[in-house]
């Protein structure tokens, strides 16, 4: 599967970019598949569970 | 120091220095060798950090503690990613623009690539990033992931 650098820069930027934040708590499950969905990885490939 | 602590303490070295504290220097923060392999093998659970086989932290996602193919600049600092999205996720974690060293695996010749204005630029920036195993399984074996 395949996933183009701007797709994935803008997920990325939701997935890592609070990654260093002191205040920053584990993502659920659904958030991850949320941000996923959000910038259309919706084929099952990228199903989290 | 609790979990989450002890995590905030990784990702600042990393951050800072390019390189994961030592399994040696989180015992003298918690008390001793014994207490820094449980600590660590708790965030290791927790999907915070990956060990190695040695014990020492071979990777907090998305920064590698150790050599890899990609490597990612930004002035005199540099940090080793454990794959291309991770090379991405880097800049996106540091929120700062960044060079990104790499290697195309079908004729080993550099990618152009990097983080300009806090956006993707480069002959690479409109190209495609590979994934062979479904995200179901990312933490299967997150090593080969």
């Amino acid at each position: 599967m395949t996933a183009p650098v701007p797709v994935m820069w803008e997920l990325t930027l939701g997935w890592y970019g609070d990654r260093l934040d002191p205040a920053w708590s584990p993502p659920t499950v659904d958030h991850l598949q949320g941000l996923l969905d959000a910038v259309g990885l919706t084929d099952p490939f990228w199903r989290l569970t | 120091m609790d979990e989450l602590d002890l995590r905030r303490h990784v990702y600042r070295t990393l951050a800072d220095t390019g390189l994961a504290p030592t399994a040696d220097e989180i015992a003298e923060l918690v008390g001793g060798p014994e207490a820094a392999a449980e600590d660590l093998q708790r965030l290791e659970d927790r999907h915070f950090v990956v060990l190695g086989p040695d014990g020492e932290i071979s990777m907090a996602l998305p920064f590698a503690a150790r050599p890899t193919r990609h490597r990612v600049l930004n002035g005199s600092r540099s940090w080793w990613a454990n794959c291309a999205w991770d090379s991405l996720a880097i800049p996106a974690a540091l929120h700062a623009d960044a060079e990104i060293e790499a290697r195309w695996l079908d004729d080993d010749t550099p990618v152009d690539l990097r983080i300009e204005n806090g956006r993707p630029a480069g002959e690479a920036s409109d190209g495609f990033i590979h994934f062979t195993i479904p995200a179901r399984h990312w933490w299967d074996d997150i090593v080969e992931t």
